[in-house]
């Protein structure tokens, strides 16, 4: 409303002519339509799962009053429902996006209360695992023939939460791999996904669910040799920094970006975790003399990972000529150095701090360079978050910690100003121009 | 994709989709009908989660038994567990095998939940059943666990444990010697 009311003023002062100005609200009009697509599809997943909730209240009414045999089959209907909406769908409205999803939905969430109904009709004995399996591998192939994004998110979202109750939280729990698998079969969508629609929102929520469950699902992996899971872990960064660097997804703006996210965000978190030196310590306990750590699952993934992340950095330092390396791509490097160094020496936490400072500072210089806010608060906080945790561990008397704090704030406001001013003066400089022609 | 594979592959993932809890409907069925029921005692614990609603925590009583070489036993590892029946017609562990027992034996599949080495050294089993779920109208309030046995036999309580094939299904829980389907409603 607010453009078309500014697009009559243009045309009544004659600023532009009654072409441009049609030509202007066909080009906004033919624009909204994405985001008004975006929202028919997000109430239609939403109404469907709503509808999916109502049936099962409306089903289990009296539940205590239905024989076994009633309260199967109850379990059984909203399956039955969201199958046919999902053949119908096939059938009849296989373009439309919010049918393909709102129906996907429905039957994946139908799926699981049948199976967990089931389970709990009968009190099966076992863990919730066997099940979380199940559903995820019975809802695996609804991604592919409904072609659904909500689907794989769904999906995503299952096969975390089973590596975390086969990982970390079942009492059963042993060597389990098989959630590596499951994420493999889901990265053909993801990757037809960027392919075909690289730009939708649904691709985006893929960039951020995708890094994060390879994040907590990775732990899982840790046994005998935890220690070594902290190079996985920043080798990962390391990985998905590079990632985040590729140019297609380079390309997007940060906050579609989760891999460069977690990949920077995780990084600056590990390290500072590792700023302390009680890990440290316990490492020059631990026992590395003999060969067999280097065949745990840890010292495997550590390994695995730092490789990908160095073929990955090789391969697109080769086509910018070295010419754009940032020193943050190399921490995960020096952090195994680091590492190394920890399991003799006591400098091992002192050169988590030096990396650490020099990786607050070069980001704010790089944010200064590319003139991008965030970026420098991003390492302003970095630096800010190193002093108060070494407030923790350092015996500094207290009116110089209020010094450094009144330092720290005047660092933020100062770098913002002058980021402003800067700014100002370049969006000016040019108008002066034409001022003085 | 085409209409020619996308419609089959659709039949043949509802297909799956309807497979696989019919199975598990049938199997728990058929533990049900053909299986024999056992009573093990327990220490029933009442508790209510909002995701998990009301359920029964069973933690056996006997479920420990003696052995000299502890070393053949790891943690989590799954055993069989021969069941026998006492003199006070509880089921009770007869011995642990990491082979199926052969026979006509009744066994139950279990985990080395741990194992104490001591003078006595023993194996502490963990039975994969140990939940018992409720429905709304048997909504109990959290009771306190019972750590010892009552010295009363027949303030017992037992969990009715259906077994067929080493599973098993609890069917019903009894606890001062009233079902827990019979069991007066608290307020929580």
């Amino acid at each position: 409303m607010k453009l078309r009311k500014e697009v009559i003023d243009l045309l009544a002062a004659g600023v532009i002519n009654q072409e441009i100005a049609e030509r202007i609200e066909q080009y906004y009009q033919s624009k909204a339509s994405p985001s008004q697509n975006r929202l028919v599809i997000i109430f239609g997943i939403l109404g469907a799962i709503l509808v999916g909730l109502g049936i099962v209240l409306i089903l289990t009414y009296n539940w205590d009053q239905l024989s076994r045999l009633s309260k199967t089959i109850v379990a059984f209907i909203p399956l039955v429902i969201g199958q046919a909406v999902c053949g119908y769908t096939l059938l009849k409205q296989s373009d439309s996006v919010t049918w393909r999803e709102g129906s996907s939905a429905f039957l994946v969430l139908a799926i699981g209360g049948c199976l967990f109904l089931v389970s709990y009709i009968y009190n099966i004995s076992g863990s919730i695992e066997s099940l979380l399996l199940a559903w995820t591998l019975l809802a695996l192939p609804v991604i592919y023939v409904m072609r659904s994004s909500v689907t794989s998110l769904l999906y995503l979202i299952g096969i975390t939460w089973y590596a975390c109750e086969a990982g970390y939280w079942g009492s059963e729990t042993d060597e389990n791999y098989n959630y590596w698998g499951l994420l493999l079969l889901a990265i053909p969508h993801y990757l037809l996904l960027c392919k075909k629609d690289g730009e939708s929102s649904f691709t985006a929520f893929h960039h951020w669910f995708i890094p994060l469950s390879v994040i907590i699902s990775l732990g899982t992996l840790a046994e005998e040799s935890e220690e070594l899971m902290f190079i996985a872990y920043m080798s990962l960064f390391g990985l998905l920094y590079q990632i985040g660097n590729i140019p297609f997804l380079a390309e997007l703006k940060i906050r579609n970006n989760g891999y460069l996210v977690f990949g920077s965000v995780g990084s600056a978190v590990l390290l500072l975790i590792l700023s302390f030196d009680g890990f440290w310590e316990q490492l020059r306990r631990n026992d590395f003399g003999e060969n067999s750590w280097l065949t745990t699952p840890e010292s495997i993934a550590a390994i695995m990972l730092t490789l990908s992340a160095i073929a990955l950095l090789i391969k697109r330092q080769q086509k910018q000529k070295w010419k754009t390396i940032k020193p943050v791509d190399l921490v995960f490097m020096v952090f195994i150095g680091i590492f190394v160094i920890g399991m003799q020496s006591n400098a091992a936490a002192v050169l988590v701090n030096l990396l650490l400072l020099i990786m607050g500072v070069l980001t704010i210089r790089e944010g200064v360079r590319q003139d991008h806010f965030g970026i420098v608060n991003y390492g302003l906080l970095i630096l800010t978050t190193l002093i108060i945790c070494r407030f923790f561990d350092t015996d500094i008397h207290a009116v110089l910690k209020g010094l450094l704090f009144v330092l720290v704030g005047f660092g933020f406001f100062f770098t913002n100003y002058r980021m402003a001013k800067n700014r100002n003066k370049k969006s000016q400089g040019p108008t002066d121009l034409m001022h003085k022609a | 994709m085409k209409k020619t594979i996308l419609l089959p592959a659709f039949l043949l993932m509802v297909a799956a989709q309807l497979y696989i809890p019919l199975q598990l409907v049938k199997h728990s069925e058929h533990i049900l009908e053909t299986g024999k029921v056992f009573k093990f005692p327990i220490a029933p614990v009442y508790y209510h989660s909002p995701a998990q609603g009301s359920y029964i925590q069973l933690t056996y009583y006997g479920n420990t038994i003696q052995t000299d070489r502890t070393e053949d036993w790891v943690q989590n590892e799954q055993v069989y567990v021969a069941l026998r029946v006492d003199s006070a017609g509880y089921a009770t562990i007869d011995y642990v095998s990491k082979e199926i027992p052969s026979g006509n034996t009744d066994y139950v599949n279990a985990f080395v939940d741990y194992v104490i080495e001591d003078s006595i050294s023993s194996l502490v089993i963990r039975y994969p059943f140990n939940r018992f779920y409720l429905e709304a109208s048997m909504k109990t309030s959290e009771r306190p666990l019972y750590t010892d046995p009552p010295s009363d036999p027949t303030s017992i309580s037992y969990a009715i444990v259906t077994i067929k094939d080493g599973e098993a299904i609890v069917t019903d829980v009894v606890a001062d010697g009233i079902s827990i389907k019979d069991q007066p409603q608290q307020t929580q």
